[in-house]
């Protein structure tokens, strides 16, 4: 292969294609001071640079270290079988780039990934050597996320979280079977391994007090590639609900597949990518973490995929309309989180107006309660909604969003929502 | 009744509202610079701006309503909507009543405007702090040109201090001729009213067609979702854009 002769544009470039299909550009969780005569920090809110033309925010410069890979995913562009030109980056390439980009403020920090060259250990310890770089020569402060390689040592694995904000290992399939078939070179137990070592090291690390050397202090994600294979959305929130509980994982990434090249392991129907399934993935996944709820109460197996007309916390609440409707200068705030129309900010502020004022219907609308959803489901000291006699066929129509709103084809108005972005998006749940 | 002026300082401001507590007075409207309004009323009375003065009162708000207050206090007023004061005023005089618990009455006329103003007027100074492109001039500083909405480059300076410590920095408020500026221990406010963009480095344009091929490619066309960026990113803002110029 002939990788000198290119220059470091086009390597950029290909390299850079060849990683977007990682979804995760969080940059939040973290807080790393700069340290004297270094550069840069990693803010806990995350901070977004730009925004892309698929309307995706862009954080980290998001980068392969090589798209050579000796594996063979079907559902990766990448994959050995693949025909297409391969390059690499030097660490030091790698380094000398971000800290150029960070220090024209272009983005947060790094995000880096890579194929699978010659052995994991071989893959993992090129990985290191470029945060090491950054961190040491360059000194580095700002948001590292890395990906770990599947099947890497277990010592390489805790290097690599000692230096960087956060590590990934993706799931990239539901169930054993799938991995199997699509990515017939990682086994299950090589992405378990690396995730679960990582949770009970974070585990550790928590117990060990305030002063220890941090570890992977915003936390581990993964990803999960949807569509690629039949599984349903409540096998998918099954495993998203685990991954936190168990792992204590900070985020499940979704990523509707997108067809890269033709492989006959893999359905050909897919035309465009299934962005609102997608879109409701992240919905659910969000009442998950935020709202109290279980991926049971969601879905299950008489109805296992989501609604893609409703967003799930409103069709949870069409199907529990014997709970409503709640008053809210009494409901608490669990209680409140439920009712469509609130969120999360809009809940905290009914907490805590409503214990120097009693509030009523006009007050709601300025602590943010989006009453065209939720009058349907509250009352405000005492008055309820006009025609609370509704049937459910009538009201389900009433809660759809309007007509003009675009479906599946690929224009969602809300895109999969950021962490730092609560604000966006829990008025919508 | 009267129509009071100061001279348009956040601090002027608060010399104001502690002349109007000692007098006990309501004002009909609060102003700053020539204005018609000034001369259509007959009474105006101005306040100087008194530094100590404005100091102590802002001590007086942290302790009778709150610390915290004080920054939403001046978060709103770097609005500079039109109105403004007479808004913050009213929640001075609440808070005085309410004390400590003036902020939890978030949905009450006194409160609400004032929280929704500082809350957008920080919303703008986070986008900023992401939005902000600096180029490296020729004598070795870094230059970034930015248009808020607001008046925010206060609020962004500490950010760039902690994270750019190493390098000399001047962000440019272009509409408002201002500029803070990083000299490796400490910033400032000044007025700056250069045009255009300072003589670059020569590696100033490498590393930028850098990034503009970089961000060329991390669109996935299959996704493309042109509104949603547009969404995200006013115009006010892609201006002055790296990659989008
Ligand atoms: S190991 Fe990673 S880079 Fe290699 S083919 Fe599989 S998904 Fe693609």
């Amino acid at each position: 292969m002939d990788t000198t002769t290119m220059t470091l544009e086009e390597k950029i470039r290909i390299l850079a294609e060849s990683a977007r299909y990682d979804v995760s550009c969080s940059s939040s969780g973290s807080s790393r001071s700069n340290t004297k005569g270094g550069i840069g920090n990693a803010a806990s809110s995350g901070i977004c640079h730009s925004w892309s033309a698929d309307g995706h925010c862009v954080s980290l410069l998001k980068i392969l270290l090589t798209n050579i890979c000796i594996y063979d995913c079907a559902y990766c562009l990448n994959r050995r079988s693949n025909d297409i030109r391969r390059v690499a980056l030097t660490p030091e390439e790698v380094a000398e780039l971000t800290i150029n980009f960070y220090r024209r403020n272009y983005i947060e920090g790094l995000f880096l990934s890579t194929g699978v060259v010659r052995n994991p250990d071989y893959t993992m310890e090129l990985l290191i050597r470029t945060v090491r770089t950054l961190r040491e020569e360059h000194r580095f402060n700002g948001y590292i996320h890395l990906k770990l390689v599947p099947g890497a040592d277990p010592l390489l694995v805790e290097q690599a979280g000692r230096m960087v904000d956060r590590v990934s290992i993706n799931l990239e399939l539901p169930t054993r079977g799938s991995l199997a078939l699509l990515a017939p070179d990682k086994s299950r137990e090589a992405i378990l391994l690396p995730m679960r070592q990582v949770s009970g090291l974070i585990t550790a690390r928590r117990d060990q007090g305030r002063n220890a050397p941090p570890f992977v202090p915003a936390g581990q994600s993964t990803q999960v590639i949807i569509g690629a294979t039949p599984d349903s959305d409540f096998r998918i929130m099954t495993i998203s609900e685990q991954l936190y509980q168990r792992m204590g994982l900070k985020r499940v990434y979704y990523s509707a597949y997108v067809p890269v090249a033709g492989d006959p392991r893999l359905p050909a129907l897919i035309a465009t990518p299934l962005l609102a399934r997608e879109h409701r993935l992240y919905q659910a996944d969000w009442l998950l973490r935020f709202y109290g709820f279980r991926a049971d109460e969601l879905l299950d197996a008489g109805s296992p995929d989501l609604d893609q007309e409703l967003d799930p916390k409103t069709g949870w609440a069409l199907r529990h309309r014997q709970l409503f409707p709640v008053e809210v200068n009494r409901a608490e705030y669990e209680v409140l989180l439920r009712v469509p129309g609130i969120g999360v900010r809009s809940a905290k502020r009914i907490v805590r107006a409503r214990r120097v004022q009693r509030l009523r219907r006009e007050e709601l609308a300025k602590l943010g309660v989006v009453m065209k959803r939720a009058r349907y489901f509250l009352t405000a000291d005492g008055a309820g909604s006009e025609g609370t006699d509704l049937s459910p066929e009538r009201l389900k129509e009433l809660l759809l969003p309007g007509k003009k709103r675009r479906s599946d084809s690929g224009q969602l108005s809300l895109f999969p929502p950021d962490p730092r972005d609560l604000s966006g998006i829990t008025g919508e749940l | 009744m009267a129509v009071w002026r100061y001279d348009g300082t956040f601090s002027g401001f608060l010399t104001l509202c502690a002349e109007l507590v000692t007098r006990r007075e309501e004002p009909e409207g609060i102003i700053f610079g020539e204005s018609l309004q000034a001369e259509l009323f007959r009474s105006t009375v101005d306040v100087e701006n008194n530094d100590a003065r404005a100091e102590k009162m802002l001590g007086a708000i942290a302790a009778r309503i709150s610390p915290e207050s004080c920054r939403t206090l001046w978060c709103a007023f770097q609005s500079r909507k039109e109105g403004v004061e007479l808004l913050l005023w009213r929640y001075l005089q609440f808070g005085r009543v309410t004390g400590a618990k003036c902020d939890r009455f978030l949905a009450h006329p006194a409160v609400a405007p004032v929280h929704k103003l500082a809350l957008s007027v920080g919303h703008e100074a986070h986008t900023v702090r992401g939005i902000v492109r600096f180029q490296e001039t020729a004598g070795g500083q870094w230059y970034a040109a930015v248009e808020p909405a607001y008046q925010i480059l206060e609020l962004i300076a500490p950010h760039f201090a902690a994270r750019c410590a190493d390098m000399n920095w001047l962000i440019h408020d272009v509409r408002r001729n201002l500029a803070v500026a990083w000299n490796g221990s400490e910033w400032r406010l000044t007025t700056f009213d250069a045009q255009g963009v300072p003589p670059l480095s020569a590696n100033e344009a490498t590393w930028s067609a850098l990034w503009r091929s970089y961000f060329a490619a991390v669109a996935i066309p299959q996704r493309a979702n042109g509104r949603l960026q547009q969404q995200h990113l006013p115009k006010r803002f892609r201006k002055y854009l790296t990659e989008s110029v």
